[in-house]
């Protein structure tokens, strides 16, 4: 079964057609509309290289139908700052405490950050631990990530993307 | 693992089978939907898209549900809380009414899957696919409450399923709500994994007790995991309610936990032998530190 599916990416409204039914939001996301930051991982939920914030909260796009999304906002790292010269405070956290080494895992680390960021933004080590779980990381050790994300806490202006959502 | 087995892991990033979709907009249109040949409902779709990607079926009709807003409140009510079939597992774990009145519910919702998956995977889902979440609610005497698109009708969690832990329902029957009793003051979930966070459970019990001192006035354990189809322990129930909790009265109820757990299956991350002992292992911890007993 075929779809057009309608809804807001990045702030844009945009159109795909021609949708089957069990396209995944990643597929649809990178071979219909060419926005590779989520990445396909395990493709299963478990590795967050995919995660994307859909009407805010914080999803693995791998595990969402594509007719799912009809009418709601989606946001990626693309939709985190406007290019490599205006980095969000949460990148510019990831950059100076090189918390990117391959680069595979990052976008989905960023929006599982930013959205940890979003609903607590001054969060305990314990606590940055625990939400980054479900983001795996075969690089860095996962230090750098932690500290990178309490230091973008410490920052001024990691407030919610502007996607809104519930909190 | 047989060579087909491993094909089929390989081949995940095959795309699924196309399907027909259609987005239900009231409980009566869905459980109308739901009567086409092979119809079955799809809420959060985590478990559905999982399975399809590692060669599971996928139905040749969805009827997504995730837009009945209706299905996701959370409610106090007398004595009890009434949980939306959709009410996803981060509300589950981050609900002031849950944390209050059932902090078991809330704890096991923390320890299911990572916090993107929590955001889109149901509680009905959790329940119909007999997942992590059932052995907690059957600690807490669970109401499942079922729509056929002309009647509700209420039956026990531990009603639901069959002998092989499906879940006897129609394929037009939905899920609405669970509701569960905040009877039993302390509680504990204890759940043991390939990894704690994100695995499925190869264990997890849940008690929920009521205390007089050191003795045990009530009590209810549920148990299951990925190679044990989740059940009410009722004979380890019996054997403490009434009793002072010491050592030994704790070690019998694990010993009981590891006879109930005869009919373990072999899967990925345990064998039945494993199984087994981790159910004696968690009933013991799990009670324990419900009862606020050093957990060895």
């Amino acid at each position: 079964m075929k779809h057009t599916i309608a809804f807001e990416l990045n702030g844009r409204a945009v159109e795909v057609a021609g949708v089957r039914s069990t396209l995944s939001l990643l597929e649809m996301l990178r071979d219909e509309l060419g926005v590779t930051s989520p990445k396909a991982g395990c493709l299963s939920g478990d590795c967050g290289a995919c995660n994307v914030h859909l009407d805010g909260d914080v999803v693995p796009s791998c595990l969402v139908l594509a007719p799912m999304v009809e009418g709601r906002r989606v946001t990626t790292v693309e939709g985190l700052s406007s290019g490599p010269d205006d980095l969000a405070p949460l990148q510019e956290a990831f950059y100076e405490n090189l918390a990117a080494q391959c680069g595979f895992c990052t976008s989905g680390q960023l929006m599982t950050a930013q959205a940890l960021l979003a609903a607590n933004p001054d969060p305990t080590r314990p606590e940055v631990r625990a939400w980054m779980a479900g983001s795996l990381c075969r690089c860095t050790g996962y230090y750098k990530i932690i500290d990178a994300v309490l230091d973008a806490a410490g920052r001024i202006g990691v407030g919610p993307v502007p996607t809104g959502g519930r909190a | 693992m047989a060579i087909t087995e491993f094909e089929a892991v390989t081949d995940w990033h095959r795309p699924l089978p196309d399907t027909d979709f259609f987005s239900a907009g009231s409980v009566a249109e869905a459980t109308q939907l739901a009567r086409r040949p092979g119809a079955q409902f799809i809420a959060g779709g985590t478990a559905l898209v999982r399975f399809g990607r590692w060669g599971g079926q996928v139905p040749p009709a969805l009827i997504y549900i995730g837009q009945l807003g209706e299905l996701r409140d959370i409610a106090a009510e007398d004595g009890s809380v009434r949980l939306g079939s959709l009410a996803v597992h981060s509300q589950l774990a981050s609900s002031p009414v849950i944390r209050e009145r059932i902090p078991l519910l809330s704890q096991a919702a923390t320890e299911v899957a990572g916090p993107a998956v929590r955001n889109l995977a149901t509680l009905g889902g959790n329940v119909v696919i007999n997942w992590d979440l059932v052995p907690p609610l059957l600690a807490l005497d669970a109401q499942v409450h079922v729509h056929d698109g002309a009647a509700e009708k209420t039956l026990p969690l531990v009603a639901l399923y069959d002998e092989s832990g499906q879940p006897l329902l129609a394929s037009s029957e939905l899920i609405t709500a669970v509701t569960v009793a905040g009877d039993l003051p302390r509680s504990s979930y204890q759940k043991v994994a390939r990894r704690h966070a994100v695995s499925r459970a190869v264990m997890g019990v849940a008690v929920a007790m009521d205390l007089d001192g050191d003795t045990c006035r009530d009590v209810r354990i549920g148990l299951g995991g990925a190679g044990l189809h989740s059940r009410r322990l009722t004979a380890a129930e019996d054997e403490l309610r009434g009793q002072v909790l010491t050592d030994a009265i704790v070690a019998r109820a694990g010993e009981i936990a590891e006879a109930a757990a005869a009919d373990a299956f072999e899967v990925m991350d345990a064998s039945p032998w494993y199984t087994q002992q981790m159910a004696r292992v968690m009933t013991e911890r799990a009670i324990s530190d419900a009862a606020g007993r050093p957990v060895v």
